[in-house]
């Protein structure tokens, strides 16, 4: 390892931790670096979705959960929208899961579809989306919460000021799409990496 | 310029000259001066209620928007709770992330209302305001409208109830166009964690 301690008074820079992995404070505040810095989450309730061009009823479960209930067979999608905190490390790559639970007590799978654009200022709001697909399997016991693995936005075009549409779809249509009943969308879950406290003012 | 680097018998240690710098101290870490930082929250239009005369909406490639005609007046509402890295007295940046329909260059009166409300207080205040963000001349382009508010009620743990119209019947809004607006971001100070 690297020094664990430096101050530096022509910079005004104080770094703790090794050249590498650290804790920096400093004009630009309190920075992290490597090991240092943290991933962080946002949540988007499945209430915060909007119902698309072919949009999913909603229902309330036990009278606590609200769900959005996407049917077999259909191409059914929900859209939010989101930028990026102050603490974003830019060009860093997000990720999306999405939580979820069946209807029922097939394993068949769910063919899940996360679209996106990037939106800076200038850009159309137009832009075509990219999807990124996953399947996963029921679990088997109704109603039981099932977490999907990682849709990874790439983050080489991220900024702090980046706008994020997200659409989130069962392409039930699929051929691959296998799970006999509805599957219940509860919320999305927003991961990323943070290396500051925020931005300058 | 000051120190750079100071701890304390008390437990304080200070990064920074004594205007501006970061300190740690048994209350955690602090900002003060040049270092207390900006912090934002989103959110979608997908999340905002329809107002008694509400705006249409539509949906283009991923994007959800609300489309706010340039003959009514059109309102949606929402929430936002101070967090508690909030620096109490700052200021609130509500910015609008917006586009055009067409190619005028004309500018969209946006109007603010908000009330800030603690324990205890009514909830039946209101004071707005209106604000112009001229379109670019592009259809579709995004375009980011910004109101600055003083918050010198606020603390962390406010309530922040807010709408937000296109104030299409004042003189000041002179684009012929629908106003698509996709989210806000709310971006505060922050002078701790």
């Amino acid at each position: 390892m690297g020094t664990n301690y430096e101050s530096d008074e022509l910079t005004g820079q104080t770094r703790t931790g090794n050249v590498t992995n650290n804790v920096t404070t400093g004009p630009d505040g309190l920075t992290l670096l490597g090991t240092a810095r943290k991933k962080a989450k946002l949540t988007i309730a499945g209430g915060n979705f909007q119902g698309g061009s072919t949009s999913p009823a909603n229902a309330v479960l036990n009278d606590i959960t609200f769900v959005y209930s996407f049917k077999k067979n259909a191409d059914e999608c929900v859209l939010n929208a989101l930028q990026m905190p102050n603490d974003y490390e830019e060009g860093t790559d997000v990720i999306v899961n999405i939580i979820w639970g069946p209807a029922d007590t097939d394993t068949g799978n769910v063919k899940w579809d996360v679209k996106y654009n990037l939106v800076d200022d200038g850009d159309n709001i137009a832009t075509a989306a990219t999807t990124l697909t996953l399947l996963q399997a029921g679990p088997g016991v109704t109603e039981q919460r099932v977490t999907t693995g990682d849709f990874t936005i790439p983050g080489a075009s991220i900024l702090k000021s980046t706008l994020i549409n997200l659409q989130v779809e069962r392409n039930g249509s699929d051929g691959t799409d296998t799970y006999n009943n509805d599957a219940y969308l509860c919320a999305a879950i927003v991961q990323y990496t943070k290396n500051t406290l925020g931005s300058a003012l | 310029m000051g120190t750079y680097y100071q701890v304390s018998d008390f437990g304080v240690a200070r990064f920074g000259t004594t205007v501006n710098n970061v300190t740690i101290d048994t209350n955690g870490i602090s900002f003060s001066g040049a270092l207390v930082r900006k912090n934002l929250v989103t959110v979608s239009c997908t999340e905002l209620a329809d107002g008694g005369t509400a705006p249409g909406s539509g949906i283009t490639g991923a994007t959800f928007y609300r489309e706010f005609d340039p003959s009514i007046n059109q309102s949606l509402f929402g929430h936002f709770i101070f967090p508690n890295d909030y620096e109490v007295a700052g200021s609130l940046r509500v910015k609008l992330h917006w586009a055009p329909d067409n190619t005028d260059t004309g500018d969209v009166a946006w109007a603010i209302g908000r009330d800030f409300t603690n324990e205890g207080d009514l909830i039946t205040g209101v004071s707005s305001t209106v604000f112009t963000s001229t379109a670019p001349g592009t259809a579709n382009a995004m375009t980011i409208a910004t109101a600055t508010l003083s918050a010198a009620s606020a603390n962390p743990g406010t309530n922040f109830a807010f709408f937000i119209s296109r104030a299409a019947s004042n003189a000041s809004d002179t684009f012929t166009g629908n106003a698509r607006l996709l989210s806000l971001s709310l971006e505060y100070d922050s002078d701790k964690v």
